[in-house]
């Protein structure tokens, strides 16, 4: 671990059945187990990447889609660097409560969160369209990308888009080794890195 | 050669400087001195030509692109100098009279020399912003050099100001450039240079004098008429000069009121007083702050023979005067202000790191109930308990008692340890006394009048951590820091929060909601750690005090079912005796708070629980199919809609649950870390998993209550309806393809869960236990950590005070300033006070500027009258303004006039001349400045024509 560049902390959150863990899962361990049972409240996995010749370690957050969780896993939202919002393309509903995870994501979430809107299963019939997904994410200002975990399809993309994304945004990321709240010339530093990110 | 020959014959042309000087300028052409020389003027060149002086047309009026440049520095005979190149934005010159241009034109057959018009410009009269040679001379752009090392003092001589002259001069002429160019000569701040510029056929030298005093002959405009003439060459005395005058009064010691105090504040009253109304947190400078008022009376130009002012008499009335301009200057260092004193006192406390035990002494949480067992929980008479020494004690303890029916506090136990006050530095300084924490805590836990739920919202600091607006630790910081610095220091402080702990006590055992707090489900992570406790404890005295209120339907619920449910009851009870060795007897502290039911069934309860899961596990078919079929449905909130049970015709109950606890920023940064640590492998999720299982089997237990004989797949579709899928292919519908393993923890905890409804269910949130927590978080806190939290609030709390005092004294200038301000501090602002603490100084200063701005702004007010506030506020903004108005000249009038005791503006102390006129060929200017200790001629003439 003496390597590692930057922390991250992502989270990923939308309904359930959607393939949230699915998605971690192919994303950490390149499996993908269609029995998996459903999550309950919150649990994470860790995952190196490199990114423009950095060590950055992904802790990724995966949180339980019930709504009778939602009180449980709302608490482990702060300090998340970036939020996954993942709908199921075969499940037209799942796409319509993207907004009421987006607004639970604002409340929760540091203000200059990055924000990545996931369409999965795209291997199977849609009820969703690519154009659809696009235009939602452009609305909200969130990175958008369609993926499916049991085909691996843009999976990988979609974590190392989001990573570079978090990043690329100053005020958002400040690296473990530059000392949050030194820095006086960056505005919120410090900001996010006074939480505990689980790493 | 050419230009230095010029120069030195330039020299034999002025007057005023002695053989010495002159000698010098000859000595130059020694060549002992020469290659220094030379090589200096060759640095000079150089630099003109970088800058592009050369290019520059000087009497073209549009922008041109030689900017500010970098000065140069030069060195000779082993001393450093800096050359420079002023410039201003170009502007056409305005000379008095457009008919004195048009001569000047005509005597070089077409446009005069740019610095010949200038000679003749007003654009920079008097200007106080101007450099002192464009001011005095007119002239807009030129080289000018001054000592770079300023170890040995600045004083340059005249022979070396002169030789230095020449080499300017000398670059100059090489370079083809006709900027003028001028050296200092003696110290900086006499002002006063020696200048040159040159073109085909003309040349003007700048000069000029300085006295100790003002020869009499000199002394009114008369005087220096005649000085002017006698600059200008014997064949022009017909010739009619332009005099410009501005006279300058001064107020010093400026006797700004700022003692005054502020309606309201706390300042000046006697202590038991100084609570008695809401504080208002006093504001001001605790100093002067504007060392003078200037006062400039002037008139633009007029010709000489218009006004008489000689000796004997003066037609020049300062109060006709055309022009009046107010200006202030102000103290180069900036008093301190009150509530800049305030924060840096509260910053101080931010640095104590001792805990409040040790500040109180071991005493002030023992317990003294048994001592004065009469008393039991009135706190009033144990807080108003008498001091010694205190002639007041008795009236206290009458007020006290009048204030206890309304307020109470467990303070069985206080020993005040108040003693002398903060004597550095302190407001008034005496000690807290107890009517004075009775009325401060009345004010924060009974009146809340101003308190609304929409403040609650992040507000000012929205980047850091504090509590809602006009909340309770909005009071708690606003009184904290006035006892701070105006009751006795770091141990009222002290003894003020202990009190506010006991008061928070209090409020938890009486189940008394605590007041000024947002009602929200869970803290707002946002808000400081301190908040978060507070609401938690609001939320466990809400919650305890609901279930004691729904007890009593509770029982009157389970009494009715008892009788409905009969005889399988019944048998529970037969078993009550022998749950001795259960493991599950580790709850059994007696504490009600645990469990739902009432305390006398408690009992029963659990027998029944244990009862239940020994059955179950004696034999787990049969048990389940009698429980089902015997029980009635328990603990139901509300029939679903549409939905019902799979295996039989009853709808499907929506049972009542448990919420899961609030759960305050630090419980979840452990429970993270905790996570954290166990690491990501299967297992440890798995193990994660069942930690966070207990809300769901809590669900399960009272869905299993409320629908006998349910299954899984009915719970599912209640509770994960995502998880209840049609089959495309069959059109049968089940469980998920996830949901179906019967190895998942789903189907482990269904299998396990008993039908239990929420009210005999353990509570997964022990309301005593987590105010307990929260309680001893407060009681154990130390002051730094306390105040750090604090400290944005009360930051806050400036600020409103701040904002108000802008609005009273109706000055939106220093609004402007506040908000920029605000706008600069808030986006500096981390969520750590720890790491931030330095910009924490960065914001007292600038709130500190604020409060100063507005504490000089309302002083000029009370000076200048009500009616002034436009001036005023024009004054402080610009540094200066017109006066025109007779109302604003009769406000000012006053205040000159009465800072000299007298009725009529005083003796003027300073008053400055400029005379202008052109004659033979030529423009020619002279500056004159007439103070009581000193006369300050400076001038421009003409050199007659050479050719």
């Amino acid at each position: 671990m003496g390597d590692v560049d930057a922390e991250l902390k992502i989270l990923i959150i939308g309904d359930s059945n959607c393939g949230k863990s699915c998605l971690l899962m192919r994303f950490t361990d390149d499996t993908f187990d269609e029995h998996m049972g459903p999550t309950i409240g919150v649990d994470f996995k860790n995952k190196m990447l490199t990114l423009n010749g950095q060590q950055v370690k992904l802790t990724v957050w995966d949180t339980a889609g019930q709504d009778r969780f939602k009180t449980l896993t709302a608490s482990y939202y702060r300090g998340a660097h970036g939020v996954i919002l993942v709908y199921d393309v075969t499940r037209r509903a799942t796409f319509e409560h993207i907004i009421p995870w987006l607004n639970e994501a604002n409340v929760y979430c540091d203000d200059n969160v990055v924000k990545m809107l996931v369409a999965n299963k795209i291997d199977e019939p849609r009820q969703v369209s690519t154009d659809e997904g696009r235009a939602l994410a452009r609305e909200k200002n969130m990175l958008f990308i369609e993926c499916s975990a049991k085909t691996k399809v843009g999976v990988q993309q979609a974590f190392e888009e989001l990573a570079q994304q978090v990043l690329d945004t100053p005020e958002l990321y400040q690296s473990p080794s530059s000392g949050a709240g030194v820095d006086v010339s960056s505005s919120s530093s410090g900001q996010l890195n006074g939480d505990v990110c689980g790493c | 050669m050419t230009s230095l020959r010029r120069a030195s014959e330039e020299d034999r042309d002025h007057e005023g400087h002695d053989e010495t000087d002159m000698h010098n300028v000859f000595e130059i052409v020694d060549f002992s001195t020469a290659t220094d020389w030379e090589k200096v003027t060759a640095e000079f060149e150089r630099a003109f030509r970088a800058w592009k002086l050369h290019t520059l047309d000087s009497k073209a009026v549009k922008p041109h692109n030689v900017r500010a440049t970098e000065p140069i520095e030069a060195k000779l005979a082993g001393r450093k100098y800096r050359v420079s190149f002023k410039t201003t934005a170009r502007a056409a010159p305005r000379p008095v009279s457009s008919e004195m241009l048009r001569r000047l034109d005509a005597s070089f057959h077409g446009e005069a020399p740019g610095v010949m018009r200038w000679a003749l410009a007003t654009n920079f009269d008097f200007d106080p912003d101007a450099h002192v040679i464009q001011a005095r001379l007119g002239i807009p752009e030129f080289v000018v050099l001054e000592p770079a090392e300023t170890t040995y003092g600045d004083k340059i001589s005249v022979s070396e100001s002169k030789m230095l002259l020449s080499a300017l001069v000398t670059a100059a002429a090489n370079v083809g450039m006709d900027i003028p160019v001028f050296t200092q000569v003696f110290e900086a701040r006499s002002k006063q240079f020696f200048g040159h510029c040159a073109g085909l056929g003309w040349s003007i030298t700048y000069d000029g004098v300085q006295l100790p005093v003002v020869p009499k002959a000199n002394a009114h405009i008369q005087g220096l008429l005649t000085l002017f003439h006698s600059k200008l060459t014997h064949l022009t005395s017909h010739v009619k000069a332009y005099v410009s005058v501005k006279f300058t009064y001064s107020v010093r010691n400026w006797m700004l009121d700022w003692a005054r105090s502020s309606p309201g504040s706390i300042e000046g009253k006697p202590a038991e007083q100084r609570y008695h109304a809401p504080v208002r947190l006093p504001v001001g400078a605790l100093g002067e702050s504007l060392d003078c008022l200037y006062l400039a009376c002037a008139w633009p130009h007029f010709r000489e023979d218009v006004l008489l002012d000689d000796s004997l008499h003066s037609e020049l009335t300062p109060t006709t005067a055309p022009s009046w301009w107010l200006s202030v200057e102000r103290r180069k260092k900036r008093p301190r202000c009150k509530l800049e004193r305030m924060l840096r006192n509260f910053m101080e406390l931010c640095h104590t790191t001792a805990t409040f035990k040790e500040l109180l002494g071991s005493s002030a949480y023992v317990d003294e109930d048994e001592d004065t067992p009469d008393l039991g929980r009135n706190a009033l008479r144990a807080l108003t308990k008498p001091q010694p020494g205190s002639g007041i004690a008795d009236d206290v303890v009458k007020a006290g008692r009048t204030l206890g029916a309304r307020f109470g506090t467990v303070v069985g136990q206080t020993v005040r340890h108040v003693r002398t006050a903060r004597t550095s530095d302190s407001g008034d300084g005496s000690a807290l006394e107890s009517k004075e924490i009775d009325d401060i805590l009345g004010h924060m836990f009974i009146h809340q009048d101003d308190w609304s739920e929409k403040h609650a919202a992040a507000w000012l600091m929205d980047r850091c951590k504090t509590a809602p607006k006009q909340g309770l630790l909005h009071r708690l910081a606003t009184y904290m820091a006035c006892v701070d610095t105006y009751s006795g220091g770091l141990e009222s402080v002290a003894t003020l929060w202990s009190e506010f702990v006991m008061e928070i006590r209090w409020h938890w055992e009486n189940l008394k909601p605590l007041p000024r707090m947002p009602n929200r489900a869970a803290p707002d992570m946002t808000s400081c750690l301190l908040q978060q406790k507070l609401e938690l404890i609001n939320t466990c005295i809400k919650r305890k005090k609901d279930r004691q209120a729904s007890r009593s339907s509770e029982t009157t619920d389970q009494g009715a079912s008892k009788r409905e449910g009969g005889g399988g009851r019944d048998d529970h009870h037969n078993h009550n005796h022998d749950d001795d060795d259960d493991d599950d007897d580790d709850d059994d502290d007696g504490d009600d708070d645990e469990f739902f039911v009432c305390p006398e069934d408690e009992e029963g309860v659990k027998k029944r629980l244990q009862d239940l899961k020994r059955r179950a596990a004696e034999n787990p078919e049969q048990f389940a199919a009698r429980e089902e079929t015997m029980a009635k449905p328990l603990g139901v909130k509300e029939v679903h809609p549409t939905l019902v049970l799979l295996d039989s015709d009853a709808p499907l109950n929506i049972p009542r649950t448990q919420e899961p606890g609030p759960l305050t920023e630090d419980m979840v940064t452990r429970q993270l870390a905790q996570m954290a640590e166990m690491g990501d492998s299967e297992q440890a999720a798995a193990l994660r998993a069942q930690m966070q299982s207990t809300s769901l089997r809590s669900d399960m237990e009272a869905f299993k209550a409320a629908n006998p004989g349910c299954k899984l797949g009915d719970f599912i579709r209640w509770h994960s309806p995502k998880d209840w899928v049609k089959d495309e292919e069959t059109g049968e519908t089940g469980l998920s393809e996830r949901m179906r393993d019967p190895k998942n923890l789903w189907h482990a905890l269904w299998r396990d869960a008993l039908p239990v409804p929420v009210s005999q269910q353990r509570l997964l949130f022990d309301v005593t236990a987590e105010a307990e927590g929260a309680l001893t978080y407060l009681e154990n806190i130390t002051m730094q950590d306390l105040a750090r939290q604090l400290f944005p609030s009360l930051l806050e709390e400036v600020y409103a005070r701040l904002q108000d005092e802008v609005k009273e004294e109706a000055s939106p200038a220093s609004l402007a300033v506040l908000h920029a301000s605000l706008k600069h501090l808030s986006s500096r602002l981390g969520h750590n006070l720890d790491e931030d603490i330095d910009r924490y100084e960065d914001i007292i200063a600038r709130f500190a500027e604020v409060e100063h701005e507005l504490s000089v702004f309302s002083s000029l007010v009370r000076q200048l009258g009500p009616n002034q506030i436009p001036l005023c506020e024009q004054l402080l903004n610009d540094g200066r303004c017109l006066v025109l108005e007779e109302s604003h000249r009769d406000a000012v009038l006053r205040v000159f006039a009465s800072f000299a005791n007298e009725n009529d503006l005083p003796r003027p102390e300073r008053r400055e001349f400029i005379f202008r006129a052109i004659a033979d060929q030529g423009a020619y200017r002279m500056y004159a400045s007439l103070q009581d200790h000193s006369f300050d001629i400076a001038g421009a003439f003409t050199a007659p024509q050479l050719v």
